[in-house]
């Protein structure tokens, strides 16, 4: 374990929005810049971010904590769920694992049918040190990831004390709306999944939602859906719109997972390292 | 306005509980939960049903309790998932185990006969998987582990059934009319002659409102669960030396807690986990079982308990009001309790005593309300 890893931004996600705002980074300057990514080539799984800015990764079997000024969180997106996993449905979702677990507040985008995490127009998070971009921000396209990517970095090298230009960024590109394929969970047959790993079918959730459930948070605490290995990133969206299906209301009043640290499994050995950590 | 015989604060295990055994008595209680019933501390315990290594004072509770556990079905219509896998804690140096032997030679004078000192060979044929450093353990086979989220439920359709008025919403402020307990909660107001404080880590506050002083501390106890993996263990283990409590479920899981903690901010609901609990409890676990190094953890959750100075709760009456009870301060341990600090709590409401000793559980023992204690208060400034 690296335990003197620091740096002054540190971008998760090595997408079109990570890689945009790692070039700007380097084009203003920013020295101590370090992208983590769980693809091969970098190999970093990601799994606590801290608002303070701490972040913990495994790498090749090893646990690491770097502690950052500033952070760039662009995660990507997801497969949409579907609860026939051959019946692929060509709609990607932000990725919100890690900005559930942070606690920002999410919004839902009812045209796209995906949640988001809010931010304002600078890209910033409700956490001071964490910036948002790229599909995370449930603005899709490659061009716009790529201009948040870069208006993060600029904005945060302004943090720094760099020198920046406003010729350093045009106007953002327009996103592209995806709109969300047709809802089909009203036509799932009862016995259909919704959460594979815990085995909790469709009539599982209509049932919960008969005795009274009235959110996401509470069906996985009476009937087990996202506790299993996916940690909830297979069900959670199809729990919430069999909920809200089966209650008639929006998927706004169901919710979303409370999602917590570890964001990915961690093994026992990786973890013991971070004994009598002060965070 | 509602009137009922009583009002009870808190809709979490003892409060159901409470009023299930009014119910059973007579008397018709209105339960006033700020958020859903089991939402904190009942419903996502680790779940322990255990007389093993209890305090003194709640010996004779938690073997009542026992009884209770071992007919659950009787009581609340399900067994809650128990299952008597047995509880065990382990000692890893010999001054561990004198302290056990201690232990069990008190409970020994005192007629207890439920906790078993064992020996270094006995621990290998229960626990194979265990560290071979480890000397002997008290063993208490009759213990187990149940479902907090099944027995929150439980105990809610039970109170239902028998005609309990569950509502939703903050209490934000006590008073009193004409010997009536009136007490207001989202926009409505309820009154009873008895005022019963379930409140868990909000007791305090429902305390200040009633002017009783309690030194109580919102936690946030951790747990962690892992991928599944082969059986290896079946009773719940804890350690002398260690905050341990650790458990195999039926699915392969393993669940890790027993002492790390969290932040919790009951003002706001949130029991968060932190980096060094997760570390502590994974470093324990490795120490004792090496073999589970490679395992994944996979979840981990806090939730918020109340945590009293000498760690051990508050039962009985106010020190301060006419006809106002509590039940509240569980300190980590109050799951398996529930059932019988009800009953006792309903015994003290309808006959002035319990049918076993509570005194060690008065809030008098934390000295009379501070200056500024008011006979009602408001929840969110305090």
């Amino acid at each position: 374990m690296d335990h003197s890893g620091l740096a002054a931004l540190a971008i998760i996600g090595a997408g079109p929005a990570g890689r945009a705002a790692r070039d700007m980074a380097a084009r203003v300057g920013i020295e101590e810049v370090a992208v983590l990514d769980d693809g091969p080539d970098l190999d970093a799984l990601v799994w606590l971010v801290d608002g303070d800015g701490t972040i913990c990764y495994s790498r090749n079997g090893t646990a690491h904590k770097l502690t950052a000024q500033y952070i760039i969180l662009a995660p990507g997106t997801l497969a949409r769920p579907t609860a026939n996993p051959a019946a692929h449905i060509d709609h990607e979702i932000p990725d919100i694992q890690i900005t559930s677990a942070l606690r920002l507040e999410h919004a839902w985008d009812r045209e796209q049918g995906f949640w988001y995490p809010r931010h304002d127009e600078s890209l910033a998070s409700q956490c001071a040190r964490i910036y948002l971009a790229g599909g995370v921000t449930g603005r899709m396209g490659e061009a716009v990831a790529k201009w948040q990517g870069r208006r993060a970095a600029l904005t945060i090298a302004i943090h720094l004390g760099h020198e920046v230009s406003k010729h350093d960024l045009p106007d953002c590109p327009p996103a592209e709306v995806r709109p969300a394929p047709p809802s089909y969970v009203a036509g799932l047959e009862d016995a259909e999944m919704v959460c594979p790993c815990e085995g909790i079918s469709a009539g599982d959730i209509r049932r919960l939602a008969a005795r009274g459930c009235g959110t996401v948070n509470q069906a996985k605490a009476l009937g087990r859906p996202g506790m299993g290995i996916c940690q909830g990133r297979r069900c959670g969206l199809l729990v919430g719109e069999v909920l809200a299906d089966c209650l008639g209301v929006d998927m706004a009043q169901v919710g979303y997972f409370r999602q917590r640290w570890p964001t990915s499994p961690v093994s026992l050995a990786q973890l013991s390292k971070f004994a009598h950590e002060d965070i | 306005m509602q009137i009922s015989d009583a009002i009870i604060i808190g809709g979490g295990l003892h409060g159901l509980s409470t009023a299930i055994h009014l119910a059973k008595a007579g008397l018709n209680a209105v339960v006033l939960e700020k958020d859903h019933p089991g939402r904190h501390a009942s419903g996502v315990n680790a779940g322990g049903v255990r007389r093993l290594g209890r305090h003194l004072a709640e010996v004779p509770l938690s073997v009542a309790a026992m009884t209770v556990w071992e007919h659950m079905a009787e009581f609340v219509g399900d067994d809650c998932g128990f299952s008597p896998c047995g509880q065990i804690k382990i000692a890893e140096t010999e001054s561990e185990m004198a302290l056990l032997a201690e232990r069990v030679g008190q409970l020994e004078a005192l007629g207890f006969a439920h906790e078993r000192l064992i020996d270094r060979d006995t621990l290998r044929q229960i626990v194979p998987a265990l560290s071979p450093h480890c000397l002997g353990a008290v063993w208490c086979p009759e213990d187990g582990a149940a479902r907090p989220c099944r027995t929150t439920q439980a105990f809610f359709r039970t109170a239902v059934a028998l005609g309990v008025e569950v509502r939703t919403g903050l209490v934000d402020n006590i008073g009193q009319t004409s010997g009536h307990w009136r007490v207001h909660a989202e926009y409505e107001t309820y009154e009873a002659p008895v005022l019963v404080n379930c409140a868990g880590a909000w007791g305090d506050r429902i305390c200040h409102m009633i002017g009783d002083h309690a030194p109580l501390e919102a936690a946030a106890p951790m747990l962690m669960i892992t991928e599944p993996t082969e059986p290896f263990i079946s009773p719940v283990l804890g350690a002398v030396g260690r905050k341990l409590s650790f458990k195999q479920f039926d699915n392969g899981t393993v669940m890790i807690g027993g002492g790390q903690r969290g932040r919790a901010v009951p003002e706001r609901n949130i029991a968060a986990t932190n980096l060094a609990g997760m570390g502590n409890g994974a470093a324990t676990v490795t120490a004792l079982f090496p073999q589970l190094g490679p395992l994944n953890v996979v979840r981990c959750w806090a939730g918020i308990e109340a945590m009293m100075p000498d760690g051990i709760p508050v039962i009985g009456p106010s020190a301060v009001a006419e006809c106002a009870y509590h039940a509240f301060g569980f300190s980590g341990h109050g799951f398996q309790l529930s059932p019988i600090v009800g009953r006792l709590l309903c015994e003290v409401i309808m006959t002035g005593s319990a049918s076993l000793p509570i005194d060690a559980f008065s809030i008098t023992r934390f000295g009379g309300a501070p200056a500024i204690g008011a006979a009602s208060g408001d929840l969110l400034r305090h």
